[in-house]
């Protein structure tokens, strides 16, 4: 299993912004298919954990 | 004469107790003197968008390597209470390789030779240290003086307590001008492409300092890419006390040397400028005497050589110059260290150190997503269209440039690629535009 990680900053104005960056990351990351997204969500930015199952 | 003679020894003495009474009012909170000191000096320099060097110093360049272990926002905190942040750490000297194609069209001669920054600290045969170098250009800084309320700009240069002493006011207003200033940089890709060598050369030493990307606080290498220099400081003093002329008690002001005398039948304009000039002479050697600090050997102490510029009854202009020029602050960029002693992406320091940062850090981290998906498209439509042959040529270069971990096989290449994409990483998003210019042999 290969798992990798993306990180996108925050924007401390407000959510959309940020939602709108994470969700372009997560459909460019996942067009190969079989790839599970998982986030964690930090002071100052989102971490995006990529596994490839 | 003996009158004059006097006139010298009490603007001598009232000099000396000047800068007695300047340096005796810092003894109630030494430390907390020279931590204002520092911060003020430092939010002046902060104004022209560079990092400050606090004490100035001629042994920093670029290439220098600093361990930061404060977590950015203890940094950001530490910036604003201090005003600066300590470079205690050195860890290595680079001696960035880029300086050749940095200045090959605009600074260097044809066909030159030039070593930096060795020849421009040093020119061969003369003694115009960084005279070579390009020019910077600093705004003058305005600051106000109240007795016993401190200074509200304190500056890391003799001119502005001497520059007091001379005038004796309860209060004075000035400026200050950073002047011959220089600098000199590298451009951050090449040397970050050097920094990434050194680290995996020494991946054992910075294993020690390395943190996960999930971690809390993370440990940075600093790295300076540019400097800023000066050669002379210019300060000018103005006495804004309301006091009249004669009220003043105690020891008489040396400035008062210049109150010109109205002329009478023996005192021709010609003897008044002769006076003047005689009075300039007498303070330009006060001036040296206060500032001719000597060892016990005799030997003067390193630092700026101080020389009156201008004077007048009210206002007095000091010029302190450094020969060689000092650092006054420097730009440069922050890598986190990971675990297993590879780097981060380069960051810029001022970034890392301005808590608004993040809003723009989003916006370009979009605009590069957008580039950076458009680039990968071109990738791959280019990849589909080629040749077996070129296929494997790309994926060779991709290889090159470090964008896949291994020659993928053809299947499964787009997908290990995509992995690489990183809005965040400005020498990824190069390498990838450098792909998406390769054009394989047919």
């Amino acid at each position: 299993m290969t798992q990798y990680t993306k990180t996108v900053p925050k924007d401390p104005a407000g959510l959309d912004a940020t939602l709108k960056a994470v969700l372009q990351v997560i459909i460019f990351q996942t067009q190969d298919g079989d790839l599970l997204a998982d986030f964690q969500i930090k002071p100052d930015k989102v971490l995006l954990i990529f596994d490839e199952e | 004469m003996s009158t004059m003679s006097q006139t010298v020894r009490y603007t001598a003495v009232g000099l000396g107790l000047g800068l007695a009474a300047l340096a005796g009012s810092g003894c109630a909170s030494s430390e907390t003197q020279v931590q204002k000191a520092a911060k003020d000096w430092c939010m002046t320099i902060r104004g022209s968008q560079v990092i400050p060097v606090y004490p100035l110093t001629e042994d920093i360049q670029p290439g220098d390597i600093f361990l930061v272990q404060v977590p950015i926002d203890q940094q950001q905190k530490l910036y604003n209470q201090s005003g600066f942040l300590a470079l205690d750490n050195h860890l290595a000297r680079l001696n960035p390789a880029g300086y050749a194609d940095f200045y090959a069209h605009n600074f260097f001669a044809k066909n030159s030779t030039t070593d930096l920054p060795l020849d421009w600290i040093r020119p061969g045969g003369t003694n115009q240290s960084w005279q070579l170098a390009p020019h910077a250009a600093f705004p003058s800084y305005s600051f106000s003086v109240q007795n016993g309320a401190g200074l509200n700009l304190a500056v890391p240069v003799e001119g502005v307590p001497v520059g007091l002493s001379l005038l004796a006011s309860a209060a004075a207003s000035g400026t200050v001008q950073i002047q011959d200033a220089h600098t000199v940089g590298v451009d951050t890709l090449s040397l970050f492409n050097q920094v990434q060598q050194w680290s995996t050369t020494n991946a054992d030493f910075l294993k020690n300092f390395g943190t996960s990307e999930t971690a809390k606080n993370h440990n940075y290498l600093r790295i300076v890419t540019r400097l800023y220099l000066t050669g002379r400081m210019t300060v000018t003093l103005t006495d804004a006390s309301s006091r009249s002329a004669g009220a003043d008690a105690g020891v008489p002001k040396p400035v008062n040397l210049l109150v010109p005398q109205l002329p009478n039948s023996s005192n021709s304009p010609a003897t008044t400028l002769q006076n003047y000039t005689n009075a300039f002479s007498t303070l330009s050697s006060i001036v040296a005497a206060a500032t001719d600090a000597k060892d016990a050997a005799g030997n003067i102490l390193p630092g700026g050589s101080l020389r009156l510029a201008a004077a007048s009854s009210r206002s007095v202009s000091l010029d302190e110059t450094f020969n060689p020029p000092l650092v006054v602050g420097y730009l440069g960029f922050d890598c986190a260290i990971l675990p297993d002693g590879s780097l981060g992406a380069p960051i810029p320091t001022h970034a890392n150190l301005d808590p608004n940062y993040k809003l723009n850090q989003l916006a370009v981290f979009s605009s590069n997503l957008v580039n950076n998906i458009d680039t990968f498209g071109l990738i791959q439509k280019n990849y589909a269209a080629a040749t077996s042959a070129q296929k494997l040529a790309i994926r060779q270069k991709a290889l090159a440039l470090g964008l896949i971990p291994s020659l993928t096989p053809d299947e499964t290449f787009i997908k290990v690629l995509r992995r690489s994409v990183d809005a965040n990483d400005p020498v990824m998003t190069q390498k990838f535009k450098t792909l998406s210019e390769f054009n394989p042999a047919p």
